[in-house]
């Protein structure tokens, strides 16, 4: 039973957590943030698992935390509301080739993260080649280039 | 507009900027609780640190405890009992504790080791005698209880000489 109140403490405590980080903090994996979840990872483990290294003990926690997903997910189908609490919205950062200064401020982006995934995603050199630019839910920021624009 | 999907300008994106407003301000409010939450563990909130530490009976008294208020679930931690030179009658100081608070932790070692251990009741209450010998006890001696809590939440506990007056304690074990 312990495991059970365990893992669901353990899921909502690192939802909340990361919620309140904001969708930037662990989206971009640098080699410091792949530590860092590595890191994070293995602190919660000892929590979670407790004592108990039985077989039973690790498929309880996996088939917890994966139902509880496939749950949230459900409910997040049926409620717009409960998704964006949990998800958050995405956060259109420019518009029509103009910048949002207080937008990409809260959202923790500059104009060298712009770029970045304007060369990754899109091919595009510059900010004046960019029509929009959306930090999404998962703390990509997606880049829409001006259409015929070179 | 299609299936709920707000459309900003003439891109289809289910952007929300009341929400986004609020949600950046919940998230502030939440960094400055987490510092907050750090700054009560440096100073011991959550156990080990100033804020934990606590001790019952005074340096007068035969038996003095110092103790974690505050620890943690499957944390060592430590019980010290400090026993003045009156604590020991020929040569041998025997100290009680109650029954209630052993039962929710993991006794790992007791140094020194107790030569005996008994059940014993005092004023009705059950518990467990250790007597300690001692030679040349002209100062104060020192027993460590290492402890593991083994439940969660708050739990009294009782020690003391054995037939006099125990001195009562609390400890608050988070999960």
């Amino acid at each position: 039973m312990d495991t059970i109140v365990r893992a669901t403490f353990v899921y909502f405590l690192l939802l909340l957590i990361f919620r309140v980080a904001g969708k930037r903090t662990l989206s971009h994996m640098t080699t410091f943030d792949l530590v860092l979840t590595l890191i994070i990872s293995e602190a919660i483990q000892e929590a979670l698992i407790d004592s108990d290294h039985s077989l039973t003990n690790a498929f309880l926690l996996v088939v917890t935390l994966v139902g509880l997903n496939i749950l949230l997910s459900l409910i997040k189908m049926r409620s717009r509301r409960i998704e964006e609490a949990l998800e958050g919205v995405p956060t259109v950062v420019m518009e029509k080739g103009k910048k949002h200064e207080d937008r990409m401020e809260a959202e923790r982006v500059d104009d060298a993260d712009i770029l970045e995934s304007a060369r990754e995603l899109q091919g595009v050199s510059r900010l004046d080649q960019i029509d929009y630019a959306i930090v999404e839910k998962s703390g990509n920021v997606t880049v829409i280039p001006k259409k015929g624009g070179k | 507009m299609t299936s709920g999907v707000k459309t900003v300008s003439d891109i289809e994106v289910d952007e929300n900027q009341d929400f986004l407003r609020r949600d950046w301000r919940r998230q502030r409010v939440g960094w400055v609780l987490m510092l907050l939450v750090v700054l009560a563990a440096l100073a011991g909130l959550f156990g080990r640190g100033p804020l934990a530490n606590a001790s019952v009976g005074t340096a007068t008294d035969p038996v003095r405890l110092e103790y974690e208020r505050l620890t943690r679930y499957g944390a060592p931690t430590q019980l010290q009992a400090l026993l003045s030179p009156e604590a020991f009658k020929d040569g041998t100081a025997r100290v009680w504790m109650s029954r209630e608070f052993v039962r929710h932790v993991e006794i790992e070692k007791i140094v020194p080791e107790p030569d005996q251990e008994e059940i014993a009741e005092q004023n009705n209450v059950p518990g467990i005698l250790y007597s300690f010998r001692a030679e040349g006890t002209g100062q104060p001696a020192r027993v460590q209880f290492h402890i593991r809590p083994t439940e969660i939440g708050t739990r009294s506990g009782q020690i003391g000489l054995a037939g006099r007056s125990p001195l009562s304690f609390q400890q608050f074990v988070f999960p």
